[in-house]
């Protein structure tokens, strides 16, 4: 009996000795941003180097994208594109989106929001880059800031077209929005990278918090699509039910699930049908809804999705038909999924 | 600290441009040249399109000389892999190029796309965003030789002929190649269904709302129709060209 005492205490002490070794070379491990090079971590780097005052955002982010290489995105990020750099009620409503009770935009630009780069007049910090793609939501409406995002979700005599209706889904449910200046890739020098995360709840403490990548490795229109897809998971409490879909992150099972994949490609496929055209709804952007709406069409699902572009020709005109979750009749009675189903 | 002007971002666009070009060296000691110039405007100011006279001069320019441009975005287009200036470019090559335009973006189709790399995790949202830029590189390929042919309408026949061949041999982008030939075509794209197999014949379908949701759609788009009309007539009233 002693002796299986000593070999229980041996074997706990050893798995002690493990977790220890662990947990101190844990400690010790530099970040991911301590080993890519200095465009990567140049935002924390400026941060760190203002000293609590104006951050000096970095240059450097147009010369890498055009040389290939990630921080690419800015060609949405042009101030004379950004509206609400000019207005104090815009930068308010879009704080309304739930920034306001965000954690962080302090050291993530939020005295630095109307600075941009000299040299190419991109919008520069973390913070406006998160305000530029919030932009797309509120501005895809004719409404734009003027949309009370207070009504009901069922109104739709109100919310008379899809991107009315997404701003004030998005407004009505999140709670709190905030910032990372990490790079949480699964390797150094990696692409696969998290740009977002979200812990659900539906007590009012659920809260998106975005990663280095959302700021600069993707464009605005990604991150409009990233944010709406966040939201699902958020107070709707959808979680990724997938595995072994084309992309191989964050796969849902199928579309009638309607969780995060399915709104995201439902605000893209309003985005780029939609018929309104201003500097947040032009061309180029529209392009590159629609073809990230087939991305994720191929991508993100482990059933294939069997509608296509055309099928969401009226999202824009009724989108209580495509949101209008039913009883499905291939689950059990409770279970109920999207009308457009599959 | 808004100082930032266009011809600012041209400047920094000219400096920068050779780095990452493949064949455009040279320019770095001479300068740019016109081609490059142009492409550099149109991929600062694409955002404004053709509300930007500067873009349309470029536009109009890169146009005129479809096949020294296409050839300019070439090394981009086939040695990139998975970049947002790839699939920008991409995007480029629909607005201004040719047949060379078309056959440069079907040699981008038959590249590989590399393997994603990731684990799937339920409350995170990663991704590979090298495979997601080039998957949606080829989509924008075939979103680009249907816009060559609405703008060129002489290459029709041969941007038809050839999204049916794309639709019926890559089937990664079947749906976006028969998308294409809908728009291209409307109602006689109908005549295209045997051309493709059984399975893409829900691609041809036309997805309508039931019954009891139709009187308010049409309620809807008829009340849009006029918000419309309304908005450009008041914009052509306040337009200051």
């Amino acid at each position: 009996m002693p002796s299986r005492l000593n070999e229980h205490l041996s074997v706990r002490a050893a798995l002690l000795l493990v977790a220890a070794t662990g947990a101190l070379a844990y400690m010790f491990m530099p970040s991911c941003t301590a080993f890519v090079p200095d465009a990567d971590d140049a935002i924390c780097h400026a941060i760190d180097a203002a000293g609590g005052g104006p951050v000096d955002w970095p240059a450097n982010t147009y010369k890498m994208w055009a040389a290939g290489q990630y921080h690419q995105c800015e060609v949405f990020d042009h101030v004379s594109q950004s509206w609400w750099t000019e207005s104090e009620e815009a930068r308010d409503y879009l704080a309304g989106y739930g920034i306001r009770q965000g954690h962080n935009w302090a050291e993530l630009g939020r005295d630095d929001l109307t600075s941009i780069d000299e040299a190419t007049g991109y919008v520069d910090s973390p913070m406006a880059r998160t305000y530029n793609g919030y932009a797309n939501i509120a501005y895809a409406n004719a409404e734009g800031i003027d949309l009370d995002r207070g009504r009901s979700l069922d109104d739709f005599e109100y919310y008379d077209t899809f991107l009315k209706w997404a701003s004030a889904y998005v407004h009505q449910r999140t709670f709190r929005v905030s910032g990372s200046c990490e790079r949480a890739c699964r390797t150094v020098g990696s692409s696969a990278c998290t740009t977002a995360r979200t812990v659900s709840g539906r007590l009012r403490n659920d809260y998106i918090l975005l990663y280095h990548s959302f700021f600069y490795d993707i464009d605005s229109i990604w991150r409009a699509s990233t944010v709406f897809h966040e939201v699902r998971h958020a107070q709707d409490g959808r979680l990724h039910t997938g595995n072994g879909c084309g992309r191989r992150f964050s796969c849902d099972y199928k579309w009638s699930d309607a969780g995060s994949n399915t709104y995201e490609m439902l605000w893209l496929a309003a985005y780029f049908h939609s018929i309104e055209q201003n500097e947040y709804v032009s061309d180029v952007r529209q392009a590159r809804a629609e073809a990230m709406f087939e991305m994720l069409r191929l991508t993100a699902f482990t059933e294939q999705v069997r509608w296509n572009k055309a099928s969401f020709a009226s999202i824009n005109e009724l989108p209580e038909w495509y949101l209008e979750e039913v009883a499905c009749s291939e689950g059990a009675p409770t279970h109920r999924c999207l009308m457009l189903a599959n | 600290m808004k100082t930032a002007s266009v011809s600012a971002m041209l400047a920094a666009s000219f400096v920068i441009l050779p780095l990452g070009w493949g064949g455009v060296e040279e320019h770095a000691v001479r300068g740019p040249s016109d081609i490059d110039r142009h492409l550099a405007t149109l991929l600062a100011l694409s955002d404004e399109g053709v509300a930007s006279a500067e873009y349309r001069e470029s536009i109009g320019f890169l146009r005129e000389h479809a096949p020294a441009a296409v050839d300019s975005v070439s090394g981009v287009l086939l040695e990139q892999s998975g970049t947002f200036l790839k699939w920008h470019l991409t995007y480029l090559v629909g607005e201004f190029g040719d047949e060379t335009g078309v056959e440069l973006l079907r040699e981008l189709l038959d590249q590989a796309i590399p393997v994603p790399k990731g684990r799937p995790e339920l409350s995170s949202h990663g991704i590979d965003l090298q495979h997601a830029e080039e998957v949606a590189a080829h989509i924008q390929a075939v979103m680009s030789i249907g816009r060559i042919a609405s703008l060129r309408p002489e290459l029709r026949p041969d941007v038809i002929a050839a999204l049916v061949e794309i639709g019926n041999h890559t089937p990664m982008v079947t749906s976006s190649a028969i998308y294409e030939l809908r728009s291209l075509l409307g109602a006689e794209a109908e005549d295209l269904r045997q051309l493709f197999g059984p399975e893409h014949a829900q691609e041809f379908e036309r997805v309508m709302p039931p019954p009891r949701w139709q009187g308010l759609l049409a309620e809807r788009m008829k009340r849009s129709a006029e918000a419309r009309a309304e908005r450009e007539r008041m914009g052509s009233i306040c337009r200051v060209d």
